[in-house]
């Protein structure tokens, strides 16, 4: 079965790296779009890295990524995998950069700590686990800072429910996450 | 004024520029930041009832997203405001820059209509020892609301049968609701 036919948004990591290793294209245009902002975020928000050099090193991850992906153990490892492959292709860019220059330039003080960049993927794979009711629910109120009064209008909720089902959604969320990190602390 | 520097004054830093002669934050700025305030009551009295109503935290989280929208409103209205007042005294056209600060008043409504929701929801669930504090807090929310209908009123663009009048005064009618819950909850 191709990702295609699965339905791409419920596809799970071990799943698409399965149909990657048996050359689905349209498998690994989801595992490119998953993670692209992720490997973009790590080098230009984590080390700073300029938009060229940056773009380098998302070309070289994800071709690293697509040889090496056979290797991989444990598929459903790929995001710390290719965190790893990406943190690393970075610092060799850091570190050629350094012998090019005379005096080191300090670090970019603007970075995100690498560890945001992680959780802010772990918030996102784990909302990308909900169904869709409470994905709605949270974009509207959360991203696009809709009213109550509108989200109930818009979804035909009681407007009196919409605060308490936000409420349940977020633990929902905040489940998943719980269980994301777990599942991640031990494979990777 | 930026979001972030409203975020870095001190209260009396903000309650000076509030003070102060020159063009800057007003009265939409201020009910801004008691909706703001609002919120943080909100979340405080839904947090330390988490052990007893298991959506306290998650009614928490949504003041707290509120309050950082009450925030960045501190600062747009305050912009609005002066762009507005530029634009009369130098005799430039006024609609647009007028049409702003309405923009932001309702944006305002909005989040301040939501806190006091929150606030009365909170009153009704949350911990004896708390409820008061939720309570309080749909009030200030509900004043936040009131203040930003007087303005709109009081705008020189807005003729009766605006939609902007329509929408700010359902939204009294919300906030005022929301309030009233509150109260009964005590």
């Amino acid at each position: 079965m191709s990702a295609e036919q699965i339905g791409t948004a419920e596809l799970a990591d071990p799943e698409l790296v399965e149909l990657c290793r048996a050359g689905d294209q349209e498998a690994w245009s989801l595992l490119v779009e998953r993670y692209s902002r992720y490997v973009y975020a790590i080098a230009v928000r984590g080390f700073g890295l300029a938009e060229a050099e940056a773009e380098d090193v998302f070309q070289e991850t994800f071709l690293r990524v697509y040889e090496r992906l056979g290797g991989l153990r444990d598929p459903a490892a790929l995001r710390p995998w290719i965190g790893q492959v990406t943190r690393r292709l970075c610092l060799d860019r850091l570190s050629a950069a350094r012998r090019e220059t005379v005096a080191d330039e300090p670090p970019d003080a603007a970075a995100t700590p690498l560890e945001a960049i992680e959780e802010a993927m772990d918030v996102h794979e784990a909302l990308r686990q909900l169904d869709e009711r409470c994905r709605e629910l949270l974009d509207r109120f959360f991203a696009r800072d809709e009213p109550y009064r509108v989200i109930s209008e818009a979804l035909g909720l009681p407007m009196g429910t919409v605060a308490s089902r936000i409420s349940r959604c977020l633990d929902a969320l905040r489940a998943r996450l719980v269980d994301g990190r777990n599942h991640l602390s031990t494979t990777s | 004024m930026t979001i972030g520097g409203v975020s870095q004054l001190t209260v009396g830093d903000l309650l000076d520029l509030l003070s102060a002669e020159v063009p800057g934050p007003a009265a939409g700025s201020a009910a801004a930041l008691t909706a703001g305030v609002a919120a943080a009551v909100v979340a405080m009295a839904a947090r330390r009832s988490s052990a007893s109503w298991p959506e306290g935290n998650g009614v928490a989280a949504q003041a707290v997203a509120r309050r950082a929208r009450c925030l960045e409103l501190v600062a747009a209205d305050a912009d609005a405001l002066v762009k507005a007042i530029e634009a009369l005294e130098g005799g430039q056209a006024v609609e647009a820059p007028l049409r702003g600060t309405i923009q932001v008043l309702l944006d305002l409504a909005d989040a301040a209509t939501d806190i006091a929701d929150l606030a009365a929801l909170t009153a009704e669930r949350c911990d004896g020892a708390v409820r008061p504090d939720a309570a309080a807090a749909a009030s200030l929310a509900r004043a936040a609301v009131e203040v930003a209908a007087t303005l709109v009123r009081a705008n020189l663009t807005v003729m009766s049968g605006d939609e902007a009048l329509a929408r700010v005064d359902q939204r009294r009618i919300d906030a005022t609701a929301a309030a009233a819950r509150a109260g009964a909850a005590q």
